[in-house]
């Protein structure tokens, strides 16, 4: 029988992570049921193996490696739909047309930028702690950020 | 592209994904309680990992010794959080702390290297440290205001004199305007938010400095709103 203590600290942590996860997720993703798929499972991840976190270290990568990884997932089974096809699934545009277009440029990022904007700009964690999830060097993140962010104002900002 | 724009962008790109919080909260239960693998081990390691990881004060309980201990458990395990914020041009790397406020309703990191933190008139104010005593002051007043939402207070508080930014994403989600008084380096301005908590109340966020304080410490006093959280 799961005890109430439990469930009342789990939540507390659901709600400072769940918004910057779902975001993170969605920017690597582009898919607002994938990213909530990914969150989820990842979420789930946490509580079942609490018992491999030490408190000493800080919690948030110790997250967002999980969150990654379960981005990473999805990523790999999706591999056998093409992407035009994730694009035709997004309701149809009205107001949300800008938020297509920036979806679309977002799309045509190399996997490895989408990542690292995604984890610098909606996960808030640091260039350094990029660069571990994603099993890089600190340059090579600033190479991937200043690549991306160049493609995304010419996107943007003609 | 401004890192605020870039950010203002991807905000806007996930903001669907964001919506569906509630769904995946009621999904991730349903999940736990499918793999129901409850320990007594598990229930101390979700202890351990509440005090040092988020700030679950609350199950430490009301009492007057609870709030002690809870207040100095806090304070042994507040998690530090390297920060990152572009100020002027340069990117300024810097520790944040944890702090939730003394009731336990919201949580924000700040740098107490740059911010003292103090309580004025029922207030949480963070004071910038080290400024010239000639300088006008700069400080960040967070205030809770109960039964009414950010949208009225926003509309309340709006004047023709005002800069009316509307609806806002960043630093928070809610309202904004700013009040520019005069054109000197050391004019007044004033920077406020309004953010619904959710429970029918709102906090009210203002940011006072000064003309040439803009994009250095309220800057980075809107760096410390983007990381404010609600807890109850």
């Amino acid at each position: 029988m799961m005890q109430t203590g439990d469930l009342q600290a789990f939540d507390r942590l659901y709600d400072l992570l769940a918004g910057r996860a779902l975001r993170t997720a969605a920017g690597i993703l582009l898919s607002a049921q994938d990213a909530a798929d990914a969150a989820q499972e990842a979420f789930i991840r946490v509580w079942s193996n609490i018992d491999s976190y030490h408190p000493t270290r800080p919690f948030a990568p110790w997250f967002y490696r999980i969150l990654i990884n379960e981005c990473r997932r999805v990523l790999k089974k999706r591999r056998v739909f093409s992407t035009l096809e994730m694009i035709a699934e997004r309701p149809a545009p009205t107001e949300e047309v800008a938020e297509i277009e920036i979806n679309e440029a977002l799309d045509r990022l190399p996997e490895r930028q989408r990542m690292a904007i995604s984890l610098k700009y909606l996960s808030g964690l640091s260039e350094k702690d990029v660069a571990k999830l994603m099993h890089t060097t600190q340059p090579a993140v600033k190479s991937l950020l200043t690549r991306a962010r160049d493609t995304l104002r010419k996107e943007f900002e003609p | 592209m401004t890192e605020d724009r870039l950010t203002e962008l991807l905000y806007k790109a996930t903001n669907e994904a964001c919506a569906k919080k509630d769904q995946v909260r009621l999904a991730v239960r349903r999940g736990i309680q499918a793999r129901s693998t409850h320990t007594r081990k598990h229930h101390a390691a979700w202890a351990a990992t509440a005090a040092a990881a988020v700030m679950l004060v609350c199950f430490m309980g009301f009492t007057e010794p609870g709030r002690a201990l809870a207040a100095s458990i806090w304070s042994m395990f507040a998690p530090e959080k390297p920060v990152e914020i572009n100020i002027e041009g340069y990117t300024e790397d810097k520790k944040a702390i944890l702090a939730p406020d003394t009731a336990e309703h919201y949580a924000f990191y700040y740098d107490e290297t740059q911010f003292e933190r103090v309580e004025r008139d029922s207030a949480d104010v963070l004071l910038a440290r080290d400024l010239d005593s000639d300088l006008p002051g700069v400080f960040l007043e967070i205030r809770r205001i109960e039964s009414m939402s950010a949208q009225a207070l926003y509309e309340k508080a709006l004047t023709p004199e005002a800069v009316d930014l509307g609806a806002v994403v960043l630093p928070i989600t809610g309202y904004g305007m700013e009040i520019w008084r005069g054109q000197e380096w050391n004019s007044p301005v004033t920077i406020l938010y309004w953010l619904d908590d959710g429970f029918g109340n709102a906090y009210e966020f203002t940011l006072h400095g000064f003309m040439e304080a803009y994009e250095g410490h309220m800057a980075r006093m809107k760096q410390i709103l983007t990381t404010f959280t609600i807890i109850q």
